[in-house]
């Protein structure tokens, strides 16, 4: 605990929620609110130099990853703390992205917003764990599917993967190539075997990077 | 001469009362027709006899003879054998019998003195009846050709008519059927040359010409006035006749009444056209609908956001160190309000969200539809990979929520019915297609029997595709799995 209480800003246009939070914080002997906000343009004429700010994204003057990108600009030293109803993994990217040291959901903020608070003032990095999960659920990493490294591939499996990559059925794939729908089944289960893959989205991955599309 | 020549005599008929005559005669046939057979007819009874036999190619007949002459011997052979030819000879001088004869129609004489000239009177003559044969034959075939033509044309629904492109110019034929067709008769016609011009439809006229003209065209639909003012539609085919040197100096026609069928297909295209505004009025309104229902929702789901969602919040925060500050008999309960406190605050969020998802706007299709499979995956099992190949391309918002929408159906068909273990969402911009496919390796269904009762909502999605000018391909195998395509044309 340090000897100074967390100077603490808070950002979000609903007057009721900004109650409970100041409620919440002033609690806490460790914890000061210095300054309120309804809009990132007010956030930005106040004066005070908060550790943190509490700061819902969306807002009556902007929204998602801008307003962080605005609150870092106005205040480089305070860690920006997003407390919201958007759950969007993308946009808790783009937060973490623009500089927001921490990402909370409001169902979460009875019971994590003060360790939420105290661990960013500290200069860490809060995600609620469910988030953490979607985030590295997403990240679509160059290379990163579970294929195989150099896998045999007879001419026509690549044709049928072509085809596949480029969207159609096994039904029309079996139409262009003169093949029953059974063949290109069994080609279709011949290179999910060999290259390891489970989805249609794996095998449009592979012949994206395998220069086929 | 040729063996097989037809106009090489083989039986003659030699009719001369005279013995020192006929063997004159037949010694000079003979000598030109080695192999001729010849009759000879000194009587009326052997005369009566040989033409009651068969195979005379040629008569060769004295005139003068004491129990007939060759006039009355050629009248009674022509009468009965009209193409058979007959050959007189006569004395010295009595030539005006040879001129009454010819009149008469006997092919040729010879004088007595002249008798070399006989083998050749004979072939002549034979060639000129065969001749006369054949003429009459093709007159009589022709004759039978015109009268069947009439035949077809008088009794014709149709209208048949020759008009002359020469001076005189007019009709040369019109059927009786124009009357009932135009309202004006054949000799109406006849008397004017113009009037097949003056009855046609000013704006078809020059139509009119180019098929009467045989300018390359050779039939066409064209309205005509009737008598009485009525409009009638007929179709008109031509075809040209000309003289030895190309030149077009009549056309034949014939018009049929399609007024009927014209009115019959007038009135299907019509119908086909007001079936189509019809299906694009719908379609409007369909939109609109759809639009509106859009608009609601995000208005609902403004609300509960920024109402409940907010409140529900605040009493979050107030519960939050309830448990802890609270007697000890009452730490549960407080405990309890804290949590579903928690859990009102998630239900409305993903209430909110599945009203209108918010990032869709904001952040485009393939957030808003990894958002989904994230809800989705707080309570599926299957694994579910969605892959962007949009390369962050944005199209129209009203284009994103019907893509979100149909992807969202199919995602939710997947994981209620499919029991699939994978399923997968490609999402891609290619050649100016916006395409989604949504893919399970569940056990399928038969899409006929589906589309047929709609239970998974196929129609919907066929539905809100049509939209957006988009298509939608449902391919199922049992056991294989499921794929779902929509497919959306984009500037």
């Amino acid at each position: 605990v340090s000897e100074r209480p967390i100077q603490v800003m808070l950002m979000d246009d609903h007057n009721v929620v900004r109650e409970g939070l100041r409620a919440l914080l002033e609690r806490q002997a460790d914890i000061r609110v210095i300054a309120e906000a309804g809009t990132v343009a007010e956030a930005e004429a106040a004066e005070a130099d908060p550790d943190v700010i509490v700061a819902d994204l969306v807002l009556p003057d902007d929204r998602g990853a801008d307003v962080v990108r605005r609150l870092r600009e106005r205040f480089p030293r305070s860690a920006v703390l997003v407390l919201t109803m958007v759950d969007n993994p993308t946009d808790v990217q783009l937060c973490l992205a623009a500089g927001a040291k921490g990402y909370l959901l409001k169902e979460a903020a009875g019971a994590e917003l003060t360790d939420a608070v105290r661990a960013v003032a500290q200069g860490q990095e809060y995600l609620q764990p469910a988030l953490g999960a979607a985030l590295a659920r997403w990240r679509e990493v160059p290379g990163k599917a579970r294929t195989r490294g150099s896998v045999d591939l007879s001419d026509r499996e690549r044709e049928v993967l072509r085809l596949i990559a480029l969207g159609h059925t096994n039904a029309e794939i079996a139409r262009m190539l003169f093949l029953s729908v059974r063949t290109v089944e069994n080609h279709r289960a011949s290179l999910m075997h060999k290259l390891g893959v489970k989805t249609r989205a794996d095998l449009v991955r592979h012949a994206n990077r395998s220069g086929l599309v | 001469m040729r063996e097989d020549d037809p106009l090489r005599p083989h039986r003659a008929l030699l009719i001369d009362d005279n013995p020192d005559d006929r063997e004159l005669i037949r010694r000079e046939l003979i000598q030109a027709f080695p192999d001729l057979e010849i009759v000879e007819v000194v009587d009326e009874a052997t005369f009566v006899e040989a033409l009651d036999g068969d195979g005379v190619d040629v008569i060769v007949t004295d005139y003068a003879m004491g129990w007939t002459n060759g006039l009355d011997v050629f009248r009674r052979i022509r009468e009965r054998y009209p193409f058979l030819p007959v050959v007189m000879f006569t004395d010295t001088g009595n030539e005006e019998v040879a001129v009454e004869g010819l009149k008469a129609g006997i092919e040729d004489y010879v004088l007595k003195g002249h008798l070399a000239r006989l083998p050749p009177a004979v072939i002549g003559a034979m060639s000129s009846a065969a001749q006369r044969m054949s003429l009459l034959a093709a007159e009589h075939a022709l004759r039978k050709s015109e009268e069947h033509f009439r035949s077809l044309a008088e009794n014709a629904a149709d209208l048949v008519y020759r008009y002359r492109l020469v001076e005189p110019r007019g009709f040369e034929y019109v059927s009786p059927s124009a009357t009932d067709i135009t309202g004006y008769t054949p000799e109406e016609h006849y008397a004017d040359p113009d009037l097949g011009h003056k009855i046609v439809h000013p704006d078809d006229l020059a139509l009119f010409d180019a098929v009467s003209r045989g300018e390359g065209i050779s039939h066409g639909r064209i309205r005509w006035i009737r008598k009485d003012g009525r409009s009638i539609w007929m179709e008109s085919r031509t075809s040209m006749m000309a003289d030895e040197s190309g030149r077009p100096i009549a056309v034949a026609g014939i018009a049929r009444d399609v007024t009927d069928t014209v009115i019959a297909e007038q009135a299907v295209e019509a119908h086909a056209r007001e079936l189509g505004r019809v299906a694009e009025e719908r379609l409007v309104l369909m939109r609109k609908l759809v639009h509106a229902q859009e608009e609601e929702r995000r208005r609902v789901a403004l609300e509960i956001h920024d109402g409940i969602g907010q409140v529900l919040t605040s009493i979050s925060l107030f519960a939050a160190d309830l448990p802890e500050v609270v007697p000890e008999e009452h730490r549960a309960r407080a405990e309890r309000v804290r949590e579903l406190a928690q859990r009102a605050i998630a239900d409305s969020r993903e209430l909110v969200w599945n009203l209108r998802p918010p990032d869709l706007e904001r952040l485009g299709l393939v957030p808003a539809i990894r958002h989904l499979v994230e809800n989705l995956l707080e309570r599926a099992t299957e694994h579910i990979d969605v892959l962007d190949e949009t390369e962050g391309r944005r199209v129209t918002p009203e284009l994103e929520t019907v893509v979100f929408r149909i992807v969202q159906e199919a995602l939710s068909n997947a994981t209620k019915y499919a029991r699939a273990s994978s399923i997968s969402v490609v999402v891609a911009v290619r050649d100016g297609v916006l395409s989604a496919v949504v893919e399970d390796d569940g056990r399928g269904f038969e899409v006929e029997a589906v589309e047929a009762s709609d239970g998974v909502g196929l129609g919907g999605m066929r539905e809100r595709a049509a939209f957006v000018g988009g298509n939608l391909v449902v391919e199922s195998a049992k056991d294989v799995g499921t794929v779902i395509r929509l497919e959306v044309p984009i500037p």
